[in-house]
């Protein structure tokens, strides 16, 4: 997986730019406040079609204009494509080799990215909703049908809930749509786990190389059985009944994939209450890892990595196996930093500086 | 607040309900109208008051009929050739018609006009359902395909319908979903693709 070429115009505070990056290393340098993180999200559009920041079409586009548009030649497979992607106040429109694409989940497929920024590094701290937002992201870079799976899913719970705070007592209707609902998160469910159990094997790796093995790392699903699908099944049901009456009280549903978590343990205890600042910061550099990893085994391919200015965050020795293994691995990189300095990765590379917006070789 | 008389704004509001148009679109077309020669603006407003006066829905299964018709049949109702033992029910017209393109069905139809969907208010007393179970009676209908999309909405309805339905001897039955015509099958979706499986053809017995 290769960005050739990339080229946008009106795209946030970005000057129009057009570069043909280094197939190995691309580090983006500059001070803070320059675009440097607008060059990464630019890229990751294309791969996801929506941006890693919580953000709205407007603020995509630069200020002033009616619209943006961001291209990419790429190359995946020895196969050179074009994926264009338009925004304007209306939506986005996505073009791939110069036809549009009404479905995007299909797409998806084109273009393989793994982002890593600092707001990653809060991962293993957090509450639940990051982590779950994390899984949900990555199942469908692998999977893109996992998105309607999940749109399906979220659809019968709405649904459901409206029917909870209408306070709907005809069980004629109320059944279909609780089937539904089960049978929708039974699919989500069985994609995470599917998920976790081929990430697991990636994360003790990297984890492992990272710590010299001093500790093990475990990953598990919190919220359901995580066998067969008939026990998730089952336990959905036993808990649909038992919260009938409490959720038609409060007017939502208070069970399913939207409670769930992936925990991360250490040495057998939660690392969100035990790990110490240094022992988080390893784990997540782990799960990064592997979730290259394992989308490479998925894919056969090396996927895009971009970082953003991840090794101010890190401390020296995290940032030093970072580098190594960004030496070692076969991908391209896209990197921004304020330092160069913190950056050593040889010769194969070219550098940007980012200043008010332009790009300059 | 507007300088246009009464009858030009009057049109351009009621333009502006128009699906995908909007204020400035109505307007537009609304002057349109007004500078077209040749009676256009007397040849529209008649073939609106006669669509309005003309178009009923059939009192059998709520396909669009003409009110010329005594009994209020649609043309699909009205037709002695179709096979009267076979209903299809569909969300709406558009998708009879889209069914009746294909030149395959010779059966009956069934227009819900909606499919069931809490979150936008709509329940089983707003989709035309009140004459369904009589109406499969008095046909003596062997079958009801259900063909409703397979998004959330319409497969609760289709799950209602099978309840509904259930134990009044009809067979109720759904679309096939599976692969499209001169689809990939590498960018099929899981559940498409797993649903294909499952209603998988034989193609030669060994």
């Amino acid at each position: 997986m290769r960005v050739d070429a990339l080229a946008a115009t009106n795209f946030r505070n970005l000057a129009p730019f057009r570069i043909e990056p280094h197939p190995r290393f691309n580090i983006f340098e500059g001070p803070n406040g320059q675009g440097k993180t607008n060059l990464l999200e630019s890229i990751y559009l294309l791969s996801a079609f929506r941006s890693f920041r919580d953000v709205t079409n407007r603020q995509l586009i630069q200020w002033g204009e009616q619209d943006t548009r961001v291209f990419a030649e790429v190359t995946r497979h020895a196969v050179k494509r074009d994926i264009e992607i338009a925004i304007s106040s209306k939506g986005k429109k996505v073009k791939l080799d110069g036809t549009a694409i009404t479905r995007l989940p299909a797409a998806f497929v084109h273009f393989n990215v793994v982002l890593f920024t600092p707001d990653h590094l809060q991962l293993t701290k957090a509450g639940p909703e990051p982590r779950r937002r994390l899984l949900d992201r990555a199942i469908y870079a692998t999977w893109p049908s996992y998105i309607d799976e999940l749109r399906a899913y979220q659809a019968a719970l709405r649904n459901r809930n409206a029917l909870l705070r209408n306070h709907s007592t005809d069980r004629t209707v109320a059944a279909p749509f609780e089937r539904l609902l089960v049978d929708t998160a039974v699919a989500v469910i069985r994609r995470r786990l599917d998920y976790i159990d081929a990430l697991t094997p990636h994360v003790e790796r990297a984890f492992h190389d990272i710590t010299n093995g001093e500790h093990t790392v475990k990953l598990s699903y919190r919220g359901s059985p995580t066998d067969t699908d008939d026990a998730v099944r089952t336990a959905l049901e036993t808990r649909l009944e038992a919260t009938r009456a409490t959720d038609e009280r409060r007017g939502f549903t208070s069970f399913g994939p939207q409670t769930h978590d992936l925990t991360v343990t250490l040495d057998g205890r939660s690392a969100r209450t035990y790990a110490s600042q240094g022992q988080h910061r390893a784990l997540v550099l782990a799960l990064k890892i592997a979730e290259l990893h394992h989308l490479r085994a998925v894919h056969n391919l090396e996927p895009v990595l971009l970082l953003d200015d991840v090794s101010s965050e890190l401390d020296e020795a995290r940032n030093a196996q970072l580098m190594h293994h960004l030496t070692t691995a076969a991908g391209q990189v896209f990197l921004t930093t304020t330092d160069r300095r913190w950056i050593q990765l040889g010769n194969d590379r070219h550098v940007y500086a980012v200043s008010e917006g332009s790009v300059s070789l | 607040m507007t300088a246009l008389p009464p009858a030009l704004d009057k049109l351009a509001t009621l333009l502006s309900r128009l699906p995908g148009v909007g204020r400035r679109t109505a307007s537009r077309y609304a002057f349109f109208i007004l500078s077209e020669p040749d009676g256009y603006a007397e040849s529209l407003a008649d073939s609106l008051a006669e669509l309005a006066a003309g178009v009923f829905l059939c009192s059998e299964c709520h396909h669009l009929a003409e009110a010329r018709d005594e009994m209020r049949l649609c043309a699909v109702c009205r037709d002695t050739g179709r096979d009267r033992s076979t209903v299809c029910v569909v969300h709406r017209v558009q998708e009879l018609l889209a069914i009746e393109r294909t030149g395959a069905y010779r059966g009956l139809y069934h227009v819900l006009h909606g499919v069931l969907s809490p979150l936008k208010g709509i329940g089983p007393l707003d989709l035309e359902l009140e004459n369904l179970k009589p109406r499969l009676a008095t046909l003596e209908a062997q079958e009801v395909i259900l063909a409703l999309s397979s998004d959330v909405e319409g497969e609760a309805t289709a799950l209602y319908l099978a309840d509904l339905l259930g134990g009044s001897g009809v067979t109720v039955s759904r679309l096939a979903t599976g692969v499209p015509m001169g689809g990939d099958l590498e960018y099929v979706d899981q559940t498409t693709l797993s649903r294909a499986l499952e209603g998988r053809t034989t193609v030669k017995h060994g």
